[in-house]
């Protein structure tokens, strides 16, 4: 227990026995129709919201308002994600809040709640549950090589891109490569060595694209760009720093510009796809 | 998502991060990272950098926190048997691994700033790696005046260059430096193994997306003696084949004050040659 008042500030945590969380119980001990209600708003909430991160911290936020706290923090610890800790707030910790490492999984509070007044254990899996439901929306969204979006997250954010360019009259560029040579890769070094140079091309993307721009691998060996504010011309040095000189596979593409070359996804697509394999054509 | 909740659950996802906390400090995006203890070789606190930075574009500091058990605490599971958690994790600890990470080393991070064992019965130690490779907006010189290249647009005028981040890649022997004017980021990159000399040619080559026919390249580059206080203090020379051009400036790094004077000797001619370019 020293630990526990060794905390920053005096966080201290709540319900150490009946409330100390279970890995794999999916068991929530509800104790009053309070604890009834808070716990259900958070689940109508999760079940509604985009991100179980955010319903974790407007839970930590609602705990610190409700009971007028100067502080709350949530510790989970399961199969699948770890040791993981929420601070209200989303805060930074400070150097005296560096004990709460060394506790169990738990609620932890400024001041000390008495028992009764919160379920710790429904807590404790509400954070778990979000942030799983987080890590396979995350993993939906994304291709799972690459980390880069994929397909169906590419068509949903072009979309978007496209909608935002007709209301702001914003223009963006869409860019769709193909490695030339790829299968050549595969067949000569195998199938391993065709992921690593996946791998490291998606690596190098993230690292030449700016903030705001999206990549995504929409296929096999075919990626493709959203590039807010990019004018073709600044394209083939942009292309030359992501694949790298001398590269082992060298790459085609096409491109459109929104809205003065088109401003339907369909049309962009098409135009792009169809320099791309022009541009194919002349390296062949 | 939001672009926070997109960061934090990226950070979560890399490998042995616990905890992320973010705040707001002089513009700048804090984020601090707490990870349990690693092997060498995980460049965490890079990882972390690229991701921040990816998702924002304010300067970002990353502090990297990492926790060392002194004495395992006793947990409760559902079996009553200790918890995974509380021995000596290995490097790839948190089961939240599956996201693409560069396979990087830990030489190009700073070193360890060790706040000590607390109170060391029974509680963890913690190091914190605060990655201010690419931290802060260098103000070089003012050129405000000199420039206007935005002249429909006042409200978004924005004519310094400014200093994003220094990043070292020792396995690929590369360094960046990222800069940013008028809201438009650019990278430029350089054979790392060059020492001072590489952070000059990378922030050359980075001003060269703002203005391709800049054709200085480094004549020299030396780390001056300075008082402790000020951190790394690194003059460079540069040279068009005409008129040289020196600048200096201060870092946390030699790399970060190296090209911290590149930017330093150079604005004023940039800011000029912008101008003249722009009707």
């Amino acid at each position: 227990m020293a630990r526990r008042m060794g905390l920053g500030r005096g966080l201290a945590a709540l319900l150490p026995e009946p409330l100390e969380h279970e890995a794999g119980n999916n068991a929530t001990p509800v104790s009053s129709n309070d604890v009834n209600e808070f716990g259900a708003a958070l689940v109508d909430e999760l079940a509604t919201q985009e991100s179980g991160l955010a319903v974790v911290y407007q839970a930590l936020d609602r705990l610190v308002e409700r009971f007028d706290l100067h502080d709350a923090a949530i510790v989970v610890d399961e199969p699948g994600l770890g040791r993981q800790v929420f601070c209200a707030g989303r805060r930074p910790l400070d150097e005296d809040d560096e004990l709460l490492f060394t506790l169990e999984p738990g609620v932890y509070t400024d001041p000390p709640l008495e028992t009764d007044e919160i379920d710790a254990s429904m807590l404790m899996n509400l954070c778990a549950v979000a942030l799983r439901l987080d890590l396979l929306r995350y993993d939906a969204w994304h291709d799972p090589l690459t980390a880069l979006y994929d397909r169906r997250s590419f068509d949903r954010l072009l979309e978007r891109a496209v909608s935002q360019s007709r209301r702001y009259d914003w223009n963006f560029t869409l860019v769709m490569l193909d490695l030339d040579n790829f299968k050549e890769l595969n067949d000569r070094e195998g199938h391993a060595a065709g992921d690593a140079f996946l791998r490291s091309l998606a690596e190098r993307f993230q690292r030449a694209l700016r903030f705001g721009d999206t990549a995504a691998r929409i296929g096999g060996d075919e990626f493709a760009l959203i590039l807010p504010d990019t004018e073709p011309d600044s394209l083939p040095k942009l292309i030359e720093r992501i694949v790298g000189e001398p590269a082992q596979v060298t790459v085609s593409y096409g491109f459109a510009v929104c809205p003065s070359e088109a401003d339907e996804v369909d049309r962009l697509f098409k135009l792009a796809d169809e320099r791309l394999y022009d541009a194919k054509g002349a390296r062949a | 998502m939001s672009t926070l909740d997109d960061l934090e659950l990226e950070l979560r996802k890399l490998p042995g991060v616990r905890s992320a906390g973010f705040t707001e400090r002089d513009d700048m995006l804090f984020v601090q990272v707490h990870a349990a203890p690693s092997g060498p070789g995980s460049g965490l606190a890079l990882q972390a950098t690229r991701l921040a930075s990816r998702h924002t574009q304010q300067p970002v500091a990353v502090e990297l926190v990492r926790w060392h058990h002194a004495t395992p605490p006793a947990a409760p599971t559902p079996n009553g048997d200790s918890q995974e958690d509380t021995v000596e994790e290995p490097d790839t600890e948190s089961p939240i691994t599956d996201v693409a990470a560069p396979d990087l080393d830990d030489d190009d991070l700073p070193a360890l700033v060790d706040v000590g064992d607390r109170d060391a019965e029974d509680v963890e130690t913690v190091d914190r790696e605060t990655a201010k490779v690419d931290t802060r907006v260098v103000d070089t010189e003012d050129v405000d005046a000199a420039v206007d290249l935005t002249s429909e647009a006042p409200a978004e005028r924005d004519t310094r260059v400014k200093l994003l981040a220094v990043l070292s890649f020792p396995d690929t022997d590369e360094i960046e430096v990222h800069v940013i004017l008028a809201g438009q980021r650019t990278i430029g990159r350089a054979v790392g193994s060059r020492g001072l000399i590489a952070a000059v040619d990378a922030t050359i080559d980075a001003l060269r997306a703002f203005l391709p026919g800049l054709v200085f390249s480094p004549a020299w580059a030396r780390e001056v003696d300075a008082a402790e206080e000020v951190g790394r203090v690194v003059a460079v020379g540069l040279t068009d084949g005409r008129a040289p051009r020196h600048g200096i400036a201060a870092g946390d790094t030699d790399m970060e004050a190296a090209a911290r004077a590149t930017l330093d000797a150079l604005n004023r001619t940039l800011a000029l040659a912008l101008s003249a370019a722009t009707p």
